[in-house]
């Protein structure tokens, strides 16, 4: 498996580790967290290819808005995406660094995602031998 | 080389004493208080407090929320204490129950002391009811308003706004609805905190994002510890009180706990991403990222504030328009019932950053998992509380009592007129779904007479009653701390929740 993600308790929130051989790996995965959390889908036919791409200053903080990006856009479209490609990490010029892909999701036809945001609280992303690992807090 | 000999001019040095704890420096000042002292940490501008008895105390420190608490003290301009309220647990940057307030103007705004859910809070109303005249429809009411009211996350309000109604709504809160759609009375406003309107909310600084978020969300009560209650008074404990808020025994109320929804929570999200980042312009460093935040008067600051205020106003329309929809479902239940019998009580936020005046100076005054609880005598509260106080509702889990309460005097001086804001979680999500499961909560409360609509079963085991601290001694310990006193007891019926 290229990449896993298990759920930790947290008293107040839900904190979710996250682990894969690269670093695409742990943002595809944090998407099908995300994805997954959204509910059940209807059996339609996914919807068109999106592209999204955002932009931040070092990995870790560039993995959480990552994840805030899709919560938002999901909640906003009412679809769970959890198909992707092309995704590709990039570091720029400046030093900041960013996260692009081709994804496309299915609706969700009974919405029972109690994530509202990823936070910077106790955030981790590091790479330890040959995987990439993250902690992850979400509100709920 | 001969071996050294082993005398006592050869002696093995000590190992260092190991460093205390933080809990272990947490010092006594109270019967129902105990202080983590400046001198603790240096980065530190003030002290912390906690209200607590030995058992709420114990809780509190099993997590991270003391932590948390300290680390909030770092926050620049903060004045006083940070406070910890007897319900507080372990957060993200802030600790949820905590307060602090930072001085005018130049003292920092965070969106992390005041949450993702800008302006969760509860709205209790009164009807005409008595439990005797509900009988056994406290089942059928319940369902009637599950089906009033779309309860889970996502999109699927009854009622979407345009650009310009939402504009409207981000400026004018609950009034607007009101004023201009007929969705409630003005007496409603009367007996909502600030009227259901922050004034100095700035439309312009919510994002697109967040607007198209919460366009579809208005009359929708979101997931998670969300609900709508519907309750008998079982216990009235200062009848005078009682009587000056129109509560009586036997009689039927309602509560609301939900708050802004995917607006706020995308608001809340923006300018923390945005603060993040600015850190290093404003000469700040924290302790934790998510307690990121700027200079009040900073543009951002500004920015922040006015968008927080319009995500406020837009949380007093969502309760708004959920106690339309209450009124409504219990007019269809008792046809000819007078639309103004079922009264707001008080609405009042618990995730909120308010510009106060507070013993002469102009404070911003942060409280995430608090409620104000302003004393007798204060200009803002309705002419027929201004002599008894202000109400504080003290919501317990699923199947245990909700407190109200009344603001005092003395929490000016204790907490900024604050007060907790629940009974506060014991445990977390996980572990409650591993001790209990849903269809068991669920059988639980229905033979005990309240009846239950839930969208999903792990909702109901996520939200069971042990995965929440005692509300009874919640409650005890902020009446003995002085931060507000206990008026009634509240008992369930019925259970809807997000």
């Amino acid at each position: 498996m290229r990449h896993h993600s298990a759920a930790r308790d947290h008293v107040g929130e839900w904190k979710v580790t996250i682990s894969g051989r690269s670093i695409e790996d742990v943002f595809v995965a944090t998407a099908r967290v995300i994805a997954n959390a959204a509910g059940h889908t209807t059996d339609d036919a996914p919807a068109e290819w999106e592209s999204i791409e955002v932009t931040a200053r070092d990995l870790p903080t560039l993995l959480v808005d990552w994840a805030n990006e899709l919560l938002g856009r999901s909640e906003v479209t009412g679809l769970a995406y959890s198909e992707l490609h092309t995704v590709r990490v990039s570091h720029l010029n400046d030093r900041s660094v960013r996260v692009s892909a081709q994804l496309r999701g299915k609706p969700v036809e009974q919405w029972t995602s109690p994530l509202k945001a990823a936070t910077y609280h106790a955030l981790s992303l590091e790479e330890t031998g040959n995987e990439w690992r993250a902690e992850l807090l979400f509100d709920v | 080389m001969s071996e050294p000999h082993s005398n006592s001019s050869a002696s093995v040095a000590e190992p260092a004493p190991a460093s205390p704890t933080l809990a272990e420096q947490v010092v006594r000042s109270g019967p129902y208080s105990v202080d983590v002292p400046i001198s603790v940490r240096d980065d530190m501008h003030v002290p912390a407090r906690i209200y607590a008895d030995e058992e709420l105390l114990k809780a509190i420190l099993q997590g991270d929320a003391l932590a948390q608490l300290v680390n909030v003290t770092t926050l620049p301009g903060i004045v006083d204490y940070a406070y910890g309220m007897p319900d507080m647990h372990e957060g993200y940057g802030f600790p949820v129950g905590g307060v602090a307030a930072t001085l005018l103007p130049d003292g920092v705004v965070s969106p992390g002391g005041v949450g993702f859910d800008i302006n969760c809070g509860v709205r209790l109303l009164a009807t005409p009811f008595t439990r005797s005249q509900l009988g056994d429809r406290n089942v059928a009411l319940t369902h009637e308003i599950s089906r009033s009211i779309p309860a889970g996350t996502g999109r699927g309000g009854r009622l979407t706004l345009s650009d310009d109604e939402l504009e409207r709504v981000l400026a004018e809160g609950a009034e607007y609805l009101v004023r201009e759609r007929g969705f409630g009375i003005e007496a409603d406003l009367e007996h909502t905190e600030s009227r259901g309107r922050l004034q100095d909310a700035d439309p312009a600084a919510v994002s697109r994002r967040a607007r198209d978020r919460g366009a579809g969300q208005l009359g929708t009560l979101g997931s998670g510890n969300h609900f709508v209650e519907i309750q008998q008074v079982t216990e009235v404990l200062d009848p005078a009180v009682a009587a000056a808020f129109g509560l009586e025994q036997g009689q039927v109320t309602v509560l609301i706990h939900t708050g802004s929804r995917g607006l706020g929570h995308q608001v809340c999200t923006d300018y923390v991403r945005l603060f993040d980042a600015k850190l290093a312009q404003f000469g700040i460093t924290l302790p934790d990222r998510q307690l990121s935040c700027a200079p009040a008067s900073s543009a951002e600051g500004r920015a922040y504030l006015g968008a927080m205020s319009a995500a406020a106003n837009f949380a007093w329309a969502n309760r708004q328009m959920i106690a339309f929809y209450v009124r409504d479902a219990l007019l269809r239940m008792f046809p000819g019932t007078e639309p103004g019998s079922v009264r707001v009580v008080y609405d009042v936020a618990h995730n909120i950053a308010k510009r106060e005046m507070h013993q002469g100076r102009s404070l911003c005054v942060h409280r995430k998992g608090a409620t104000r609880a302003f004393g007798p005598g204060h200009p803002e509260l309705p002419d027929e509380y201004r002599s008894v106080g202000q109400p504080v509702f003290v919501p317990g889990s699923m199947g245990t009592s909700t407190f109200v309460m009344v603001g005092t005097r003395e929490s000016e001086s204790r907490s900024f007129a604050s007060a907790c804001h629940g009974a506060g979680r014991a445990l977390s999500r996980g572990a409650a779904k591993r001790a209990v499961t849903g269809a068991a909560v669920r059988a639980e409360l229905e033979a005990r007479g309240i009846a239950v609509r839930c969208p999903t079963s792990s909702g109901l085991a996520e939200e069971a009653p042990m995965a929440y601290k005692d509300v009874d001694r919640v409650a005890l310990v902020v009446e003995n701390a002085g931060l507000a006193r206990r008026v009634a007891r509240l008992s369930p019926i019925g259970v809807v929740k997000g």
